[in-house]
This record gives structure tokens, sequence and C-alpha cells, in this order.
């Protein structure tokens, strides 16, 4: 079995897993976080969105070989207790209905903000539109995001 | 956690045991004991109800026994205990109660959680509340009436002595439970009301939060099922090729039972790992063979719904004269709809994790109804039922898929076959090609329209009957259409009716079940009559709907339905909604309304045309 160094939240994992083993599989399963969600293993709900060398991906579409020794960073990792911007304007909108989505909700929404620190509703939209909600949170995402951003929902 | 291995016997007479004198009822959840026991070198919380336990510190944990699947009851039903025991809710931690009839009934369907623990889980929070007064008045040497309440707080009165909940807590516990106790008046509410976060929202945005996929025991094995078609079982599989997959190690066959609700044929693959199972079951070699001559073929049900519409249908409902009365109206009304069947598709998919050990069984999992669950899994494991230990996860959503237990029986079967906690989950794919959808249906509709309002009114539903799937004997004409629906009992001539046209694809509870589906067609046909007769839509809803009165409403949320409460909801959508307000051209605004579940729901959809057609 091929070994595979894995840099997630800053501490070094080897796994001993297939290269063409999808990064999500490989960090609820081999790494033991499970805070990344499998919502449908094909690239569609985002619920598996992690940050690969700071820029979001769906974990269940890259392989171990293809994340092994870049920086992953996962919902665990975005801060060590909650204080993230964009966990704390979760908290604060009271976003989560079922909650299953938001992990990857969050990590998608910390990437739009890294990249764009004031975007309009329609650059929200448009950066979360990959990420599925089943309970139909859309409205206190973006004002959760607005909040995140510093500003009041316009 | 120590609870872990004992089964529910034991586990009940040692917890009492442990509790020695703090304890005043039989036992706690494993999670409130874990907390009583935990290393922090605090003496034992004192549990004051079932629901209910309290640290010397003054924390104060509340055990939420529904389950939780997007709702919010994690945090609502909590919520009504914290309110009667005058509890500071920044001092509340929630747990989840596992499965145990000491909490009454463990169930999330039919909107009911609220309206059925209303009274007794206040009466759970008054109860604490007064052993805590009447803790502090004996230590006082006071009378309990010269006592009130601030949030975490005795006061006495007449001298300002106070002392907080947590010093009060242990002798409380030992305090005769009172026969009855009084309830807040709903003027005095500090918390309902208020608006409050859910009480998992930090666990949830950190990603600590467990999820039913996210368990973990040492050992356990993973596995996913390859289902056998529609009305198909299995013919022929070969392991081999399965097994020759790294991380593989066993490959099941899955027998279904009778009912298909309970469990439906196929060929597990067990597994390491999550992704070795799914790459097992991808290298599998199983064909299958047909055992349902009903239609598994969406065309053919097509066809065949239409032609049941072209015919009478079984009456439901027959008021007046309809044949008389559209002959008479100025106009008729005809349209057609159709519903397709619909899966659940919740985030977290079905999956649930089993630890079968020889007389005993320990589930954990996302469900709506675990006292089902638990009696499936005794029936097809063999053990006990009170040796089968469930804890509910919170499920990334139900909308009704998770009332059945299929999931569980395939778990436990599985952890029982190979001797090894399983987690039994399902991909994407199997909870859009596997799920007990919501039947698809086609309703006709004819009205008179005379003088702008509607006269007479025929609904006619042909639909597979997720009753029907499940029992080929059964007859669904009572189930499908609800012969109370309005308009009925607003329109002089009514005449319902209903054809069952049979099909393999397995049915199943969907979101309010076929209200869902009814109210869509009603309440657009209600659209076309509007638009016919020029009225406004919500005027003339509002028309529809007639005097204040009452009507019998003989189904879930019965026995009454009050049309003031209707038209009000209506008025109060259309007023928050801007109803008169104009829209710039390529906006509209539709409104509907529909009762059940002793709801009344007004909605107002406001839409926009997008490029290319879209919405």
């Amino acid at each position: 079995m091929p070994s595979y160094l894995l840099i997630v939240n800053r501490a070094r994992h080897r796994v001993d897993l297939p290269g063409d083993t999808p990064l999500l599989w490989a960090l609820r399963d081999a790494v033991g976080l499970t805070g990344t969600k499998y919502g449908c293993g094909a690239g569609l709900c985002g619920a598996c969105t992690v940050h690969l060398d700071g820029a979001p991906v769906r974990s269940c579409g890259v392989t171990v070989a293809e994340a092994a020794g870049k920086p992953i960073t996962t919902i665990e990792g975005l801060s060590t207790d909650g204080s993230h911007p964009v966990q704390r304007a979760w908290v604060a909108e009271d976003v989560a209905q079922c909650g299953y989505c938001q992990a990857g909700q969050i990590m998608a929404a910390a990437a739009l903000l890294a990249a764009n620190p004031a975007p309009s509703d329609a650059e929200i939209d448009r950066a979360m539109a990959g990420n599925l909600c089943r309970c139909g949170t859309y409205q206190r995402i973006r004002a959760a995001i607005h909040r995140a951003a510093g500003r009041a929902t316009p | 956690m120590s609870s872990r291995a004992l089964p529910r016997r034991e586990f009940l007479r040692v917890s009492a045991g442990a509790a020695g004198g703090l304890l005043l009822t039989v036992s706690v959840p494993a999670e409130l004991r874990a907390l009583g026991d935990s290393p922090a070198g605090r003496s034992p919380a004192a549990a004051l109800t079932a629901f209910i336990e309290i640290a010397p510190d003054g924390a104060i944990t509340i055990a939420s026994k529904n389950p939780e699947i997007g709702q919010g009851v994690k945090t609502s039903l909590p919520l009504l205990v914290a309110e009667e025991l005058d509890a500071p809710w920044e001092r509340v931690t929630v747990v989840q109660a596992d499965l145990d009839t000491r909490y009454g009934p463990q169930f999330a369907g039919g909107s009911t959680a609220i309206n059925q623990n209303w009274t007794s889980m206040r009466r759970a929070g008054a109860t604490a509340r007064h052993l805590l007064i009447a803790a502090a008045a004996k230590r006082w040497g006071v009378e309990p009436e010269s006592c009130r309440t601030e949030p975490g707080v005795v006061v006495h009165l007449p001298s300002g002595r106070r002392l907080g909940y947590g010093q009060l807590a242990a002798e409380a516990a030992r305090l005769p439970l009172p026969e009855d106790v009084p309830l807040k008046e709903p003027g005095s509410f500090r918390l309902i009301g208020s608006r409050v976060g859910g009480a998992d929202n930090a666990l949830i945005v950190t990603g600590a939060l467990k999820y039913g996929l996210d368990t973990r025991v040492p050992g356990v094995l993973f596995a996913c099922v390859a289902r056998a078609p529609f009305g198909a079982d299995v013919d022929r599989f070969d392991p081999a090729t399965a097994l020759r997959v790294p991380g593989v190690r066993r490959v099941v066959r899955i027998e279904g039972r009778a009912n298909p609700l309970q469990l439906r044929p196929g060929v597990a693959v067990v597994a390491d790992s999550t992704w070795a199972a799914i790459q097992g079951r991808k290298a599998l070699e199983v064909t299958w063979k047909p055992t349902d001559d009903r239609t598994n073929d969406s065309v053919r049900l097509r066809k065949e719904m239409l032609a049941a519409l072209d015919r009478p249908g079984t009456p439901i409902r027959n008021d007046g004269d309809v044949e008389a009365a559209l002959a008479r109206a100025e106009r008729v009304v005809e349209a057609t709809y159709e519903l397709p069947f619909l899966s659940h598709t919740p985030m977290e998919p079905m999956n649930c994790l089993a630890d079968v050990r020889g007389e005993r069984c320990e589930i954990w999992g996302p469900m709506q109804n675990p006292g089902a669950l638990r009696a499936l899994v005794a029936e097809v494991t063999g053990v006990e039922p009170s040796f089968v230990v469930v804890h509910l996860t919170r499920a990334g959503g139900g909308f009704g898929r998770r009332l059945l237990s299929d999931y569980g029986a395939e778990a436990a079967l599985l952890s029982k076959t190979v001797e090894a906690p399983v987690q039994l989950f399902r991909t994407r794919e199997d909870e859009l090609q596997h799920d007990y959808y919501r039947p698809a249906g086609m309703h006709r509709f004819r009205a008179g329209l005379d003088g702008g309002r509607v006269i007479a009114w025929e609904q006619h539903l042909a639909n597979p009957s997720r009753y029907a799937y499940a029992d080929p004997q059964r007859d669904p004409v009572e189930s499908e259409l609800y012969k109370d629906d309005p308009p009925a009992g607003l329109v002089p001539h009514v005449r319902l009716a209903y054809t069952l046209t049979p099909s393999a694809v397995p049915g199943g509870a969907w979101r309010a079940t076929l209200n869902s589906a009814n109210a869509f067609a009603v309440q657009s046909f209600l659209d076309e009559l509007a638009h016919e007769a020029g009225r406004d839509p919500l005027e003339f809803r509002l028309a529809l709907l007639g005097e204040p009165r009452r009507l019998t409403y003989d189904g879930h949320g019965g026995p009454e339905l009050d049309t003031r409460r209707l038209a009000g909801v209506l008025r109060l959508a259309a007023e928050k909604a801007g109803w008169s307000a104009a829209l710039p051209t390529g906006r509209a605004r539709g409104i509907a309304f529909h009762f059940t579940f002793g709801s009344y729901v007004a909605e107002v959809a406001e839409v926009s045309r997008g490029g290319a057609g879209g919405m």
C-alpha cells in the first residue's frame, strides 16, 4: 500500500492508502477528522469543502496523491476555538438548521472572504452557489457572510 | 464511555446503585451519568427529574428526548424545561437523551414535538423548581410560599436571603416528588417566545458535532449494499471480484423481508474503510431477477394514471350534484396535474452503526422513530428489545425518510453476521435510487364558475399509494386524497374520487406525506380558477373561505377546521409579502393556503423569470 504525507491543520499525518482514495475519505477514515462531511461524492453539493493550498476544493474530488504534501485546512482547523469571524457570524445569525452542510458552507465562505473582504449579495450568491443546503438556510448564510465581513445585511 | 458495554437492564440497576441517595430517578442517561462522573472533581450532579441535572456549581444539564433532524427540538424542548425551571439559559447544557421509556414517546414526525410536549416538558421544569424552592425553604425554616425564584436562584422574599440552584440541588433531589405543580402564566415567560441560538451551534461551526456518519467505535467496519432494483431480488452473485479489492473483508447477502418497508434485498460489501466498501461494491458481480409484476416503468405508470383518470374512480366524497352544477355553470374549467416520484435526499445519507454481541446490541444513528428502529433491530437479530441500546445522533435532515428503519436493520444484520461493529452507509446514488419515495400522482380537476365563484368542484387522484406498495392487499382509497381538504366543505357541489395505479416503486412518507402533493395541485388549480374568473388570487381565496365558520376535518389535526384562521394566515402572509405592491416586469407573486397537522399555513412566493426560460 502506498504511503502519503497529509498536512492537515498544520499537523502531519502519514496515511497508507491507494493513491486514488478521495481526500474526503482519507480525512474522515484515516486521519479521523469527521467535521468534513460526505454529501454526494461527486462534487455536486459542497458539503466536503476544505482548503487546499488556501483555495476551496471539494475534498471528494481530490485524491490523496494530489493533496499529499500540500497544506490542507478543514473545519476543525479554521480556528482552534470557533473564533474565526465566519464561525462567530454563523452562531450569531443562528444559521444552522440540521447543520450537516454548514462545515462546507463555512469553508466556502471563509475562502470567499479571504479573496474578497466585502462581497456583494451577487458575489456571495455566485461564490456559494455550489454549496447546497437542503434546509434552505441561504438567506441566513448570506446575512452571516455580510456580518463576518463587518457589515450588516445591506 | 463505560455504559457502552452494558445491556439496558444492567445499566439501570448499576446506575441506580451508583447514584446513591443523590439521584431521584431510577437512572440517568448515559451522557448525564458521564457528566456526573467526570474527572473534574466536583461531586456528582443531582438529577431532579428525568430531564434535569444540576451540578453543585449551578451548571444545569437538560436532556432533549426527541430526535433532532434540523427542526430545532434540541433547543425548543429544553427551552420549555428551562422556562419553568427558571434556569439561566446561559448555564444550560443540552444533551441528547438515548432511547429510554422514562422520557415517554421519542419521535420526530407529523409536526408534533411542541404540541405534544408543551405541557410535559414544562411540568418537568416546574417540578424541579418546586423541589428547589422546597429545599431552600426547609433549610431556612420558612414557608415555601414566602420564596420565589430568579434565574438560577431561590430568594426568600421577606429576608432577601438567596441560595443558588447548585447549592440546593442535592437536597432537592432527596425530597418527595410533588403530585402536581402550577405552571407559569404565559405573560410571565422569559424564554419562550424569545430568540435563542441552536443548542448545538458552537459544535456545528467547529465540526466537532458527531452526526451518525461521524460515529466511530473501536474495530468498526464499513458496509454498503448493492440493492436489488424495484420489484426484484438477488439472482446470482460472485463475491470474488469484490474480495480482491484491498480492504474488503466480507460479502454478505441480505434477504428482503415480506414487508419491503423493513428491509429490501441486496448484497453487502463489508470493508475496513468507507472507500474500500464503495470500491468493493463497484467490483461486485451480481444479477437480479424480477419478483413483483407491478410496474417499475414510469412511462407505463403515467399511461396507467392517465387511463385511470378517464374512468370514474372510487368516490370518496359526494356533496350535492356536481354534474347538474357543472351543466348550469357559466364556465367549466378543467386541468390535470402530474407529480413525480420524489426522493427525500437529506444531506446526510442513511447510515447506522450497529454492534451486535451475543445477546445485546448497541445502535448509533440518525433516526426519526428510534422505538420502531429498536423493535425492527430486535426482530432481525433475535436480540431482546430491552437489550438493544439506542443512541440518537443529530440527523442531517430527515424529511420522513428516517421514519423507516431499514438501514438500521441492515446494519444490525451485518454486525451480527460479521461479528464486529458495522457502520452501514448509503452513497448519494443509493439515496436517489433506493429511496421510499413520495409516490407519483396525477390529479384531474373540473370546476364550475358562476358569477366569479366556484359552485362545483371535482377532483380525481390516481397514484400508486405508499400503503399499497407495502401491502398490495390494502385498499388505499381513504388514505391518498383527504376528503375534508378545502375547498370541500366550502363549495356546495363536490365530488372527490380515487384510483389506485399499482407500482413496484417504493413509496414512503415524505414531508407531511401527500399534503405536500395535494396542496400543490389544489392551490394551483384554484389559481387557474381565479385567473379564469378575472379575480385577484388572494381575494378569490378569501371569498371562497367566506364567512368565518368551523368545518368538520376528519384527518390529522382535526376534528375541526376554522376558516377564520385560514383567512387570517392568508391575510397575514399577504400583508407581510406586500401582496398589493407593484412588481417589475418579469416578477410575479403567488399565494396558497393549506390546513393539516393542526396547522394553518399560507405562503407567498415571489419568482423572477430568468434567462433561457429559467425561474
